[in-house]
């Protein structure tokens, strides 16, 4: 179906091959994933499926990609778009027209598809993805899921042999990504259809996948085989897998329903078991920051309804909940920068808004969903020693935290050729150099890939063992299970649940991270915890 | 069932937004004009949808009403003095003979601000009529209809419409963050570190846009022969020029009304010919063509009569443009007010904003 020989791929200006594959094959009806930590290639692969690369983003490419027998090399994407669909990282980018209907009739449009077939396509297209209630509505107000099904339909409707998507569940909620990837999955079991697709979060996808092709970054060949295959000699994987190794499952197990299989035994050899909980530095209950009957509204719409917490020093206090349930407007408002609300914020006894710039980056740090907006200058180090002289602190202050943050030199970088764990790091520095007494950061998971996960998880722990009270709002149910002392669930703008992370986690079938789902009744959220749990019970 | 206000022909809307605006240019009778500011309000407040295209007009409707007081506030400072009954007396400033025309404060007579908020009002309710009709038919819908000659150019106008909201958000998401570091957001500094993320993040998201529609076909018909499609350009080109040329004649503008007609006749119908020949050419092909329907006309008419109604009454009756001075509250002109009755038309033929397809119908299911 889709075949690469010999390919060596270079963007312009640069000196290292971005993509090096001599050979892959992707067969007809395949769901294939594509794996690899940031900058390894994968968003360049898929696009060298259809053409993108190297016809629209210029550089050189040496050997062949064929799709059922169209080369590249004399195919322009366009000759291609009634062969291979492609979803490009940010779905709503890629929107052309105004309501639903016609963005699903766009690129039949270009195709010169009859009428009459073009009518009756985008009415299955709409059954097959289930947006026909949403069918007049306009694209630009659908939610991150819908906006995602509304996409793969849109080239769905060329009747492609082959879907790429690149990283489509990134931005979206548990539910809302299921929502996607089921659909995904359906098109594959019931049209034949051939999907290669990125995507960071494998604990999502591996359930969905039959291949996987894992890039090591830098000139050697890749990894191909089937996705337990592949994933048992990646570096960096999810909790189920690495709960396979532990247990010495060979094959892994990929889904939670092979695991908890597989874990029976071991369910019944242990008792009862509650994990312990984290535990928080004890400094007396002294309340850092705290909201009081707090609502925002929106053009008249509730954002938030009398939503009244508390944080304390070194609490990594987690706020979860659906996209659009209000996660974002609370960090801005315990940031000072939410605008008009009713009801009280205080920060270190004082309303954020109301502090002095200087002062207040002294409180209150945020690092927005896009780290990239906090950042202006055209290189690492001008933007660290920007940060210095704004927040009056001596020079070169920013510069060390990003070096111990990362591990690397601030230098002379744009960052825009950061990778997105790096523009976080920046971020982070940048926001930490000041040194706030709490610190918020929206969706900080998104995009990254698992090692830079697990550092900004040693990082935040350390922090917070400092005395730094930590607000993270975040989809990501495993990061949540690591790091959190305390979560909290919005939905529609109101708290419906508040507690330790291991009670509100493990209660939800949606919150649930991995390793909690495969061993409930047992409150268990992490490999670590499992073994111990094991040789406790040995031991007895 | 009753098509609601977005469904129709976006020409339709346009028509009558032309129509209505045309009628107001008719008129400077104070009653009229405000009569039909209300009828566009209230057209508005029936048929628009959305909340960004309920805000939208919302701040076309503040503009114009910033547009009236800005032309009083000329008009007091800095206007022609007309004789009539004074108002108030400003302090006046004495200029040397060759600004003969031009004074700056004076006596400020009523006359003269009446000729100003009938002035305002006027442009406030076309402005009013664009915004509406911008409202009722998407860009992007407007570019559907477009013949397949003139479709990559709207395209390019189409996504740049698109895209405007679009630089909003981010410039908002840059000031949000400018914040967070407890930075300016105004001043020249303020700005000159803006400017740099937004366009970043602007051309970020071009590109992604190009690239989703290469993706999807765009650009993959109609490039058959480059020759053909240079010729079809340049006929089209002169024949638009010949087109506004022998417009601008007929209109009194410039030589010969004759020679005027048969420029606008000639430049017709090579736009008719170069539209022709590319639909024929062109291999794209259209999902559900917006029909011309009765509605469409009955929309359409109803605005295009009601500036014909104007400007009969115009000719015919007293009372379209009141003398200034008077004072007295103007007769209104009955051929007129049926105009205006006449542009009200949308509301009973269309469906309302917001009200189920079946309303009454299901009413009666569920009673």
């Amino acid at each position: 179906m889709i075949s690469f020989q010999g390919v060596r791929f270079t963007y312009p200006g640069g000196t290292e091959p971005a993509l090096v594959v001599d050979r892959l094959t992707i067969q007809e009806g395949e769901f294939c994933l594509v794996m690899g930590e940031t900058g390894t290639g994968k968003s360049t692969l898929l696009r060298a499926i259809n053409g993108l690369v190297p016809h629209f983003s210029g550089g050189t490419m040496a050997g062949e990609v064929t799709v059922l027998g169209r080369s590249t090399r004399d195919h322009r994407p366009r000759e291609l778009a009634d062969l291979v669909g492609y979803v490009g990282q940010s779905a709503s980018a890629g929107f052309v027209a105004e309501t639903v209907e016609e963005e699903l009739a766009y690129t039949m449009e270009n195709l010169g598809v009859a009428p009459q077939a073009m009518r009756r396509r985008v009415e299955e297209a709409l059954d097959l993805l289930g947006l026909s209630r949403l069918r007049s509505r306009s694209v630009r107000t659908l939610s991150g899921g819908e906006q995602q099904r509304t996409a793969i339909a849109s080239v769905l409707t060329a009747t492609p042999k082959v879907l790429v998507l690149d990283e489509p569940t990134s931005a979206l909620d548990p539910a809302a990504a299921e929502e996607v990837l089921s659909a995904l999955a359906r098109l594959v079991h019931d049209l034949g259809l051939t999907v290669v697709m990125a995507e960071h979060r494998l604990e999502r996808v591996l359930p969905f996948v039959d291949t996987a092709v894992l890039l090591p970054g830098g000139p050697q060949p890749p990894v191909v085989g089937t996705a337990a295959q592949v994933v048992e000699g990646a570096s960096s994987v999810p909790p189920i897998i690495e709960l396979g190794r532990a247990m010495g499952w060979s094959p892994p197990p990929l889904s939670v329903r092979e695991a908890r299989r597989l874990a029976s035994p071991l369910r019944e050899r242990l008792n009862l078991v509650v994990g312990e909980s984290k535990p928080l530095n004890p400094t007396p209950w002294e309340p850092l920051a705290s909201v009081h009957h707090l609502s925002v509204s929106y053009d008249r719409r509730p954002a938030l309804l009398q939503v009244s917490l508390s944080v304390r020093r070194g609490e990594v206090l987690a706020v979860m909940g659906r996209n659009g349930s209000g996660k974002t407007t609370l960090l801005r408002q315990l940031a000072g920068v939410g605008g008009a609300r009713r009801g009280e914020v205080l920060v270190q006894g004082g309303s954020p808004e109301r502090i002095a710039a200087r002062e207040r980056i002294r409180r209150v740090g945020m690092v927005p969903q896009d780290p990239g907006a906090l950042l202006y200058e055209d290189s690492v180090a001008k933007e660290c020693s920007l940060a210095d002289r704004e927040a009056g602190l001596p020079a070169g202050t920013t510069a060390r935290l990003f070096e111990r943050l990362m591990g690397e030199k601030a230098d002379q970088r744009h960052p825009l050729d950061l990778s997105e764990g790096q523009r976080l790091g920046l971020a982070l520095a940048v926001v930490l150099a000041p040194a706030p007494a709490l610190l918020l950061l929206d969706e900080p998971t998104r995009g990254l890939d698992y090692s830079s996960k697990a550092r900004l998880v040693a990082q935040l722990a350390e922090l917070a063992a400092g005395g730094t009270a930590i607000v993270v709002a975040s989809h990501d149910v495993e990061i949540v299970a690591r790091l959190a002392h305390r979560v909290i669930v919005l939905a529609e703008g109101e708290i419906v649940a508040d507690g330790p992370a291991r009670e509100v986690v493990c209660h939800s079938p949606v919150f649930a991270p991995q390793i909690a789902k495969i061993f409930a009744p047992h409150a268990l959220l992490s490999v670590d915890e499992v073994t111990r749990a094991l040789a406790g019970s040995e031991s007895r | 069932m009753m098509k609601t206000g977005s469904a129709l022909h976006p020409l339709a809307w346009w028509l009558w937004a032309t129509g209505v605006g045309a009628a107001a240019l008719q008129t400077t009778n104070l009653a009229l004009l405000l009569l039909l500011a209300a009828e566009t309000a209230y057209v508005g407040a029936l048929f628009v949808e959305g909340r960004n295209s309920r805000e939208m007009v919302g701040a076309v409707a503040r503009l114009a009403v910033f547009a009236v007081i800005v032309r009083l506030v000329v008009q007091i400072l800095f206007g022609q003095r007309l004789p009539g009954s004074e108002a108030f007396a400003l302090p006046s400033l004495p200029l040397p003979t060759w600004a003969a025309g031009v004074s700056i404060g004076g006596v400020v007579t009523w006359q003269s601000l009446e000729g100003a908020l009938e002035g305002g009002i006027q442009l406030a309710v076309v402005l009013e009529c664009f915004s509406l009709a911008n409202a009722l038919a998407h860009p992007y819908r407007l570019l559907r209809v477009l013949p397949a000659v003139l479709y990559e150019t709207g395209l390019v106008v189409s996504v740049a419409l698109a895209f405007t909201p679009e630089l909003v958000r981010r410039l908002s998401d840059v000031k949000e963050a400018r914040r967070l570091r407890g930075r300016p957001t105004r001043g020249v500094r303020g700005v000159r570190h803006m400017a740099v993320p937004v366009l970043e993040g602007g051309l970020q998201r071009s590109l992604e846009l190009a690239a989703a529609m290469d993706a999807r076909g765009f650009g993959r018909s109609g490039r058959s022969d480059p020759r053909v499609a240079r010729r079809r350009t340049a006929v089209l080109g002169v024949s638009m020029t010949m087109l506004i040329l022998g417009s601008l004649a007929i209109g009194g503008l410039g030589a010969g009304r004759s020679a005027g007609v048969a420029m606008f006749t000639l430049g017709g119908l090579g736009v008719g010919i170069a539209f022709r020949e590319g639909e024929r050419r062109s291999r794209r092909t259209r999902y559900r063509p917006y029909r011309f329907g009765p509605v469409e006309w009955a929309v359409s008419l109803s605005g295009l009569l009601a500036s014909a109604g104007f400007a009969v009454a115009a000719h015919l009756e007293g009372g379209m443009r009141p003398l200034i001075g008077t004072l007295a509250l103007p007769p209104l002109p009955l051929l007129a007010l049926l105009a205006c009755a006449v542009a009200l038309l949308p509301a009973t033929v269309l469906r309302r904003a917001g009200t189920p397809a079946h309303g009454l119908e299901s009413e009666v299911v569920a009673g």
